[in-house]
């Protein structure tokens, strides 16, 4: 007499006769494989990374800045033949400054200007053409405290005044901005960058900015006189030196160029800020305000950080979106979120139908008939239409909107099961279990729900895809969960009033998040097909 | 008779669904349709009493504004208590826009709380004044004839007393949308049945014109693949029916938009829009929407209609037809596809009425289409509750229709259900 199988031994037995039934499905394997690929990869985003980090610094689109924008994948520019700018980063020297105090005849009064320079050398050493050029400044502004003292009439005529020059491999200077005010700089901020000033007893006292040089309003630029002074004989408009500009200013200027034949021009490039003040004072005034202004005015330096950026043509392994952020990070954050959200739903929702429908083909009657009207009903109801109403009233977050498609989701398999559940119902097993008294739930879920698990795995698997999709679709619509990066919210941010990366040409944005999409639910349709075809009776038979 | 049954009983069926539907609609979002239909007689109150303002040119004797207050306070608040906190912030409002001082705003909000009779001669002197003055009388009187409208419509009820109003309400479609207007029709009509009846047509040109194109190609390759089980030709039909049901219709959309508008340019970019009043144009516009959801849907149909081909094959009729000879031809014609007709007009029928509650709609958006999906996106970003809302219902009943009327057709094919 054969021993009875242990618990453990009828697991891996019945286990390994699946995967022998299941080995036999070829495109099932294919599909295992696949799904081997995708778990592993969230898993090492989620272990390899710090994942609650990586999420909150790549919702916060301001600490990208420092990277290009919207520039292609490195691998597809080699691949076109463009030569490759890497992006890098230079750092200031603070220059000494220049002093002049002159008396004005007759009186105590003197006339003092104070300028302070910062330098920064920068090199382009590729013929790749950088993208762009962002300066970053954080500059002390001694304006407010001025226009203090000169309300109490203790200083006059207070200036301070900036300049921005760079000067190129071939020693032409162009000016960027020439003694400009403080607030035609704060213009130069629009429309893309952020300024923050902080503030301290009602006093600016500092000025961040991050300007990128594509992104100047161009009648604040002289430059562009400078250029159209360099090329008057071509008779071109100023329109087109500006639309230009950056281009132009970075490369060898030839006739070529206007037609947008750039030769990079290599070498050091100096970009020297200039920050110039002037006041006049009274000498003989002994107030000790004024003594602590002057001494700051002459001594302290107002440029604090000054950095210039060159930013590269191409990105990484797919390039970066509008915002500077990696694509191809984003798309490995949105692994993890896409298991969670497919599997998550698929599992509650037909756990949930299984249960239901093994109970109302067991128990039969007048409750099955109620069962499956209220089945009948949740059938028949919109889902899409009644997500976005949903969420466009709620703002459900991401475990609420899994909860919702789970609510919507659990009637699909509950038909087919329970007429697998009538069927089994009859058969002598369970009327042996009858026979020796075993109760109702024992010979539910002991006896029929076992039998009809396969077949929900496999619909299970083949749920997955449409769970993603939905959530994906809400997502474009704007109404998924903002603090959530997947896909579907990669997508939206690609299409907006004022970007369109289809438009544009940037397919290295919008095609991979689609294509994980694509793949994972692929993936999921062809485990499932794998799993349908060994145990879904139906096709068994046939 | 066994069909009129039939009928009467999927109908009976899908109203009822509806009207689950639409309570659940009403059961989740009646504190919004309260406030927008509130809203909506609060705009048009002010409207009369600012006409009836204009007519008089003077302002009501203080004796009637303190009814309407005590009216108010000692009357309708019992049912309404929304109705006296609604007066209080009203005549605070006023009396700080008259005066523009919030002490004495609050300081005769306070007094309205009290009798008359207990006032101080100086209190009573001081609401003399102010209830009278400028616009504060009429404010009283908006939010007196408000609450006496509301009341009158039963509004002040529990919201589940006031299901049968909502119904008829969204039933039909008598909301006013935020800000959304009527582009082609009633021109600028804020009315959410003219914004939402003019693009059905749209949506349903779109999708029915794909679905036919899809289904003209779809019915002769199914057939044709049908009888070639196994091979490979038969493997890619699989294939793409799966990869064409896992990926985002709409991000399919921008791909083909990208390649054909942009790239290769040989299609009519959807920022180029047409002018939709003429056919032609349109038609135009429609080659790049129409071949993306043929391309999308033609392997799903073809898909299905082989399933069901082969499955009809292995019948026993078909093993009878053979026997007696027949041609292969009109065993598959006569034979198997009057067979399988029910269940394959089932099934794309029903893809028509999906594509109305699924993703596909979302597609419009991608095509700037002038249809129903556009709509959604349009009011979900103005936030027009009552245009979504519209939406929420249209799009059940179009999809509950599209069953019924292929209930009807599929009893009708059957001969099963025909007979009773």
């Amino acid at each position: 007499m054969p021993k009875p199988l242990s618990r453990l031994s009828e697991f891996l037995y019945r286990l390994s006769d699946a995967w022998l039934e299941f080995k036999r499905v070829k495109f099932g394997i294919a599909a295992l494989i696949l799904l081997v690929i995708l778990i592993s990869a969230s898993l090492y985003v989620l272990v390899a990374w710090d994942y609650p980090k990586e999420v909150d610094r790549w919702l916060r689109i301001q600490l990208w800045v420092e990277n290009p924008k919207t520039v292609p994948p490195c691998w597809f520019l080699s691949m076109t033949g463009t030569p490759i700018a890497e992006t890098a980063a230079y750092s200031f020297t603070p220059g000494r400054p220049e002093i002049s105090n002159e008396s004005i005849e007759g009186t105590t009064f003197y006339e003092a200007s104070i300028i302070h320079k910062a330098v920064v050398p920068a090199e382009i050493k590729s013929p790749g053409m950088p993208s762009d050029v962002r300066i970053k400044l954080i500059m002390n502004t001694l304006s407010e405290e001025a226009k203090k003292l000169e309300e109490e009439g203790l200083i006059f005529g207070f200036t301070e005044k900036y300049s921005l020059v760079i000067i190129r491999p071939d020693n032409l200077n162009f000016t960027l901005v020439h003694d400009a005010s403080l607030s035609t700089l704060g213009n130069l901020t629009y429309p893309d960058t952020i300024v923050y000033y902080e503030r301290f007893e009602q006093k600016i006292v500092k000025i961040q900015k991050s300007v990128s040089l594509k992104n100047i309003p161009k009648e604040h630029l002289k430059a562009v006189e400078e250029l159209a002074q360099i090329y008057k004989d071509y008779n071109v408009t100023t329109d087109v030196i500006a639309s230009a500009l950056t281009e132009l200013i970075l490369s060898e200027l030839t006739p070529e160029a206007l037609k947008g034949e750039y030769k990079v021009l290599q070498g050091k490039y100096l970009f020297i800020l200039t920050v110039n003040r002037t006041l006049i004072y009274d000498a003989a005034n002994p107030v000790p305000e004024l003594r602590s202004f002057i001494s700051k005015v002459k001594d302290e330096n107002p440029v604090r950080e000054f950095k210039i950026y060159l930013l590269g043509n191409c990105f990484g392994f797919l390039g970066t979106d509008i915002f500077g952020r990696d694509v191809f990070k984003g798309v490995l954050l949105g692994v993890p979120w896409a298991l969670i959200i497919g599997l998550s739903v698929a599992f509650l929702a037909i756990m949930i139908g299984a249960i239901y429908a093994v109970v109302a083909g067991y128990v039969g009657g007048y409750v099955e008939e109620v069962m499956l009207r209220v089945v009948d009903v949740i059938n028949n109801l919109p889902a899409l239409p009644l997500f976005i109403a949903i969420q466009a009233f709620i703002g459900l977050n991401i475990w609420g909107i899994i909860g919702l498609m789970v609510a919507l989701y659990w009637t699909g398999p509950v038909l087919t099961i329970r007429a697998m559940v009538l069927q089994i119902k009859e058969s002598t097993y369970i009327e042996a279990a009858k026979s020796i008294g075993a109760g109702p739930l024992r010979i539910i879920f002991r006896h029929i729900l076992p039998q009809v698990l396969p077949y929900a795995f496999a619909i299970m698997a083949l749920s997955v895809p449409s769970a993603i999709l939905t959530e994906a679709g809400l997502s474009f619509l704007g109404l998924g969960d903002p603090k959530t990066p997947t896909w579907g919210k990669m997508l939206q941010e690609t299409r907006t009033p004022n970007w369109d990366a289809a438009a544009s040409g940037w397919w290295w944005w919008f095609i991979p998040p689609g294509l994980a999409i694509a793949l994972v639910g692929t993936t999921f349709i062809l485990l499932g097909r794998a799993l349908e075809t060994i145990y879904n009776p139906r096709l068994r038979k046939a | 008779m066994g069909y009129a049954r039939f009928v009467a009983l999927r109908t009976i069926n899908l109203m009822i669904v509806l009207l689950i539907v639409l309570i659940i609609i009403i059961a989740l979002f009646e504190g919004v349709l309260k406030s927008v239909t509130i809203y909506e007689i609060k705009t048009n109150v002010r409207q009369e009493i600012l006409a009836e303002k204009k007519q008089y040119k003077m302002n009501p004797p203080f004796e009637e504004v303190w009814s309407y207050i005590t009216e108010i306070r000692d009357e309708y608040s019992k049912m309404y208590p929304k109705a006296w906190l609604d007066l209080k912030s009203s005549v605070y409002n006023s009396v700080f826009d008259e005066t523009k001082n919030e002490t004495l705003a609050n300081y005769i909000t306070q007094l309205i709380e009290k009798d008359f009779d207990e006032l101080s001669e100086k209190e009573k002197e001081i609401l003399r004044t102010y209830l009278t003055k400028g616009d504060v009388p009429w404010s009283v009187k908006v939010a007196h004839e408000t609450t006496l409208l509301i009341i009158g419509m039963g509004l002040h009820r529990p919201w589940y007393a006031n299901i049968p109003f909502y119904l008829k309400k969204i039933f039909f479609l008598e909301l006013r949308s935020n800000f959304l207007t009527s582009e082609i029709w009633n021109q600028g009509s804020r009315n959410v049945r003219d914004i939402i009846a003019e693009k059905i047509p749209y949506s349903i040109l779109l999708f029915t014109t794909s679905t036919v194109i899809a289904l003209s190609i779809a019915l002769p390759l199914g057939i044709f693949v049908a009888s070639r089980a196994g091979k490979i030709i038969d493997n890619a039909v699989a294939l793409s029916a799966i990869i064409s049901s896992s990926l985002p219709w709409w991000w399919f959309a921008m791909i083909m938009i990208y390649v054909f508008a942009y790239q290769l340019k040989i299609l009519r970019s959807p920022a180029d829009l047409p002018s939709w009043s003429d056919p032609l144009d349109v038609l135009h516009f429609m080659i790049l929407p129409v071949m993306t959801i043929v391309i999308l849907t033609v392997g799903t149909d073809t898909y299905v209609i082989r399933n069901i081909v082969i499955s009809t094959l292995q019948e026993d009729f078909v093993t009878t037809a053979r026997a007696k000879g027949l041609k292969e031809r009109d065993v598959l014609l006569k034979h198997v596809l009057r067979a399988a007709a029910p269940p394959i007009v089932t099934i794309l029928m029903l893809s028509i009425a999906m594509s109305f509650v699924s993703g596909a709609i979302i597609t419009e958006v991608v095509f700037n289409w002038r249809g129903l999906g556009r709509l959604y996106y349009n009011a979900i970003y103005g936030k027009d509750v009552p245009v979504i809302l519209g939406l929420t219902y249209i799009s059940t009943f179009i999809y509950l229709a599209v069953r019924l009327i292929l209930d009807l057709i599929y009893g009708f094919l059957d001969p099963r259900i025909k007979a009773g």
